[in-house]
């Protein structure tokens, strides 16, 4: 009998490994959130744990395609914030949980228009609206001489700023940039449409020196770079304070692409009732005050929030008119997503 | 002994091994056979539109992926060459020391500090508010600092950093079994210190340096935390666009598509590699025996 | 005969090379300002990296965990495979011998990707788990090189002797075989402990929520605003590995010469 000991011992812990993996934890104090970077706050994630005791896990992640990747490679979370266009295809992928308005009573806050505008969720069965804003140029003052009013596109085929720029790292953002400075839709579906967008872009590349969603923050906070394609919010916040004056942000003439992000419920999600009072949480005017305080959002959506606000918001939404709001482009994604690599390898 | 008990000893290894590389890279080679559901994962249908989008053309009649493939190939051979470049003195310089051991430690130390770190290292080195430019302008040699960071050179320095203590370790231990004496017999017959260390020396570390490349050529078709971190956008390397394609953007198929072409690259680089070695071995050993004559 | 001054030169240049890294951290670890321009000494990023820093401590108690599972389990099974390839003949051996040692030529980021697949095709989830199955995997072939580079040593004279002795099968395996192979199994350990320890690319493609090891930590840390305090953590780290390098020292040569 000795004899089998070393092979009993190996394939029992083997056994014990592949066990310990598929037991799940019966846990009604844990919550996990996976959400945008820079998109809450960590006083309120503190003031969160704290109010209710439920212990938080929080990942983050750079784009909608990041996101959606990792959900559907196994990654499980409770609660997402994905952006408008993702909302339909998760639907019909079955990924959301039907949503359970009654418990989300801070929902009746919300902007009455909005819902006539909503055209990825009407009802929000299974999702709810959290923030509003659009990507811009944010560029330091001294370095870039620009007006913010008639501000276009072309600034970024300038070669007085070759090697000086830096954008986002998202498809269709990038596309949303050529396609809007040609005069075509953000959410084009058309591969002509969207090859002229990606020739423009391949033009501006000279004076680009990353996509990064990560590194662009911090190069720009350095100075390294003086012209960054990104959502302004997340660049300011990296800022020191003394240098938030010297720098400046405008959206293009021609438009660009805004978003709404909502919050999700995931089907799979082993903690819903928490999620529920996470929702809840977060919607509370005084908690959504701080959060657009924080990052300087325009709000907009939650009409409570504003009299709650400590600090202006950056921008007015009224300035996004000429932006089209990020919308599912179906199986066209491929288009975009070829069109991107074209630009990724270009010389 | 008796071969039941070598099954069962063998048991764990043998299934581990089957579940956790056969049947993953069976998956990937089947998956490179389907038809890619756009956001993410696999429609069950045959499909060679993984391959065929590895051979993609612009309008203007550019290869998109095969550019990548090229470009990581280059930069490959670039890396292995300057490593060798520089291990082979170094393994030499080590195995002719009194005090190895110390030496070996040397070498051995900063690699046992977390690659991450060692990277993170090297942009606060290279960054345009790091080390160099820091002291560059405190020197006066510069007036206005310069991006260090964010190009080819940046990366192929910190491949061949990240690299060199897994070339010199076996290129140490093949010169360290070399008998010195043949290399005194050498320059006794006549023949000069680079000459000799060159046509016997070299002949005779072969198998060192054929593992230390491996070593080295092989993990860089693999490499994306390099050319992410210190690249520019006209770097985009063959691990980068394997990440991107099976984290960012969910294409399952080419994915594995490229790994498979990785895996045949691989494949074919170690049997070609192999077989001149061979060749070049028995050439050179007629040589050295005809010039010792 | 001459003195090799070429390869010497070459030899401490590439040493101040390997060590740059590590002494500019070392250096800026005492900084009192944030960045990289000297401001003065100072020890508060030590204090703050003990006092203020749970998301890297936690990313350093995950990796410790996966390492120490990975690395023990990976050496029992490498071991025992080890055995059964030096010492006996079994149906599918030279199918393990062919397929174990595949993963040690191939780019890591294969295994990563496979391993991904897979695990996404069963429907797993991503966690600490996933990435300690991985590891396992990716370091048994090390555990079983080492071992079997030890066992290969071995003078076969020994075991008839215990034979002739009267020792049955499992009285020369527990008494004779594993004794010997001692050092072979720690080298194995510790190897596969280290490249546990240091493993980017796999652990990437199969890292899931909350498990963040230190490298996966550290790579999403670079590109934003890495905390000052990962300067003064490396200089521990440095402090540790050497430490521990002193009391590994025997196996470690051990490795090196193998």
């Amino acid at each position: 009998m000795k004899q089998l000991i070393f092979p009993v011992v190996g394939l029992l812990l083997t056994a014990l490994l592949l066990l310990s993996g598929c037991s799940t934890k019966a846990a009604s104090k844990d919550l996990s959130v996976f959400n945008w970077q820079d998109y809450i706050p960590e006083s309120v994630l503190k003031d969160f744990q704290t109010q209710t005791g439920i212990n938080l896990v929080y990942d983050t992640y750079g784009s909608n395609e990041d996101m959606y990747a990792k959900l559907l490679g196994g990654a499980s979370y409770d609660v997402v914030f994905p952006s408008t266009d993702y909302v339909p295809r998760m639907i019909q992928k079955d990924m959301l949980l039907k949503l359970d308005t009654t418990k989300i009573p801070e929902l009746a806050n919300l902007e009455p228009n909005l819902a006539k505008k909503n055209s990825w969720d009407p009802q929000n069965d299974y999702s709810v609206p959290y923030n509003i804003g659009a990507s811009g140029i944010v560029y330091w003052k001294d370095k870039v001489k620009v007006d913010d009013t008639t501000a276009s596109w072309a600034l970024l085929a300038d070669k007085a700023y070759a090697n000086r720029i830096m954008l986002m790292d998202d498809p269709r953002e990038i596309l949303a940039a050529g396609l809007k400075f040609n005069g075509f839709s953000a959410n084009s579906t058309s591969a002509d449409e969207i090859t002229k967008a990606k020739t423009t872009v391949i033009g501006w590349k000279k004076n680009i020196v990353k996509f990064d969603n990560d590194l662009i923050k911090s190069a720009f906070a350095k100075k390294e770079i003086w012209v960054a394609l990104n959502y302004p919010e997340n660049q300011f916040a990296e800022l020191e304070d003394a240098d938030k004056d010297n720098v400046g942000l405008f959206f293009p003439k021609e438009g660009g692409f805004m978003f709404i992000d909502v919050m999700s419920v995931l089907k799979n999600a082993k903690n819903v009732d928490n999620a529920y009072t996470f929702i809840n949480f977060i919607l509370k005017p005084e908690n959504l005050a701080k959060i657009y305080d924080e990052f300087g959002y325009p709000g907009s959506m939650y009409p409570k929030t504003a009299a709650l606000r400590a600090i202006p918001a950056r921008y007015d939404v009224a300035k996004l008119s000429a932006s089209d709001v990020r919308g599912d482009v179906g199986e066209n994604l491929k288009l975009y997503e070829s069109a991107y690599d074209e630009i990724k390898v270009s010389k | 002994m008796k071969s039941r008990s070598g099954t069962l000893y063998s048991l764990p290894l043998t299934v581990w091994i089957s579940l956790f590389f056969l049947v993953p890279m069976a998956i990937v080679l089947l998956y490179s056979f389907l038809a890619r559901e756009t956001g993410g994962g696999v429609r069950w249908v045959f499909d060679l539109g993984a391959y065929a989008e590895i051979f993609k053309q612009t309008a203007d009649g550019r290869f998109i992926y095969l550019d990548i493939v090229w470009y990581t190939l280059l930069m490959a051979v670039g890396a292995t060459l300057l490593t060798i470049l520089i291990a082979l003195p170094c393994a030499y310089y080590i195995a002719r020391a009194k005090n190895n051991t110390l030496l070996l430690f040397l070498v051995i130390i900063p690699f046992w500090v977390n690659f991450m770190i060692r990277i993170y290292a090297w942009v606060a080195i290279l960054g345009q508010s790091g080390i160099l430019n820091e002291s560059l302008l405190a020197l006066g040699i510069l007036k206005d600092p310069i991006q260090f960071l964010f190009n080819d050179t940046a990366v192929l320095v910190v491949l061949v950093y990240t690299n060199l203590p897994f070339a010199i370790l076996p290129l140490f231990t093949t010169i360290e079994k070399f008998d010195f004496g043949l290399l005194e017999a050498a320059r006794d017959l006549g023949a000069s210190h680079t000459r000799s260390l060159w046509s016997v020396l070299l002949p005779n570390i072969r198998g060192g340096i054929i593992t230390a490349v491996l070593f080295t050529f092989i993990p860089i078709f693999g490499t994306f935390a390099v050319p992410d971190v210190m690249g520019n956008s006209n770097v985009f390397m063959l691990g980068q666009l394997i990440t991107s394609k099976l984290k960012f953007t969910g294409d399952y198929p080419m994915a594995s598509s490229l790994s498979v072409l990785i895996l045949i690259l691989s494949g074919v680089g170690l049997v070609v590699y192999t077989l001149y070695n061979n060749n070049q071995a028995k050439q050179r050993h007629v040589v050295i025996e005809e010039d010792t004559l | 005969m001459t003195k090799p001054t070429l390869s010497r030169t070459i030899f401490w240049t590439t040493i101040a090379f390997l060590f740059l890294p590590l002494v500019v951290l070392m250096v800026f670890s005492f900084n009192e300002g944030r960045t990289m321009v000297w401001k003065g000494f100072s020890l508060k990023w030590y204090e703050s990296l003990f006092g203020n820093q749970p998301r890297l401590w936690a990313a350093v108690v995950n990796t410790l965990i996966v390492a120490f599972t990975a690395s023990t389990v990976a050496t029992l099974i490498g071991t025992l495979g080890a055995i059964a390839i030096n010492w006996y003949r079994f149906k599918a051996k030279s199918y393990v011998q062919a397929l174990s040692f595949l993963p040690l030529i191939l780019p890591e980021i294969i295994i990563g990707v496979s391993l991904l697949v897979f695990f996404r095709m069963l429907g797993m989830e991503l966690n600490l788990f996933t990435i300690i199955l991985a590891h396992i995997s990716f370091t048994i072939p090390f555990v079983l090189l080492m071992v079997m580079a030890r066992l290969g040593e071995f003078d076969y004279s020994i075991i008839e002797a215990a034979r002739d002795l009267g020792a049955n099968e499992n009285q020369t395996l527990l008494k004779v075989i594993l004794p010997i192979s001692v050092p072979g199994i720690l080298a194995g350990f510790i190897t596969a402990f280290t490249l546990s320890l240091e493993d980017f690319v796999v652990t990437f493609f199969v890292t899931g929520s909350g498990s963040d090891t230190l490298p996966i930590y550290i790579y999403n840390q670079i590109k934003r605003k890495l905390p000052p305090e990962i300067n003064a953590f490396s200089v521990v780290l440095i402090g540790a590995t050497v430490f521990l390098l002193f009391f590994a020292r025997r196996s470690i040569k051990y490795f090196v010469k193998t």
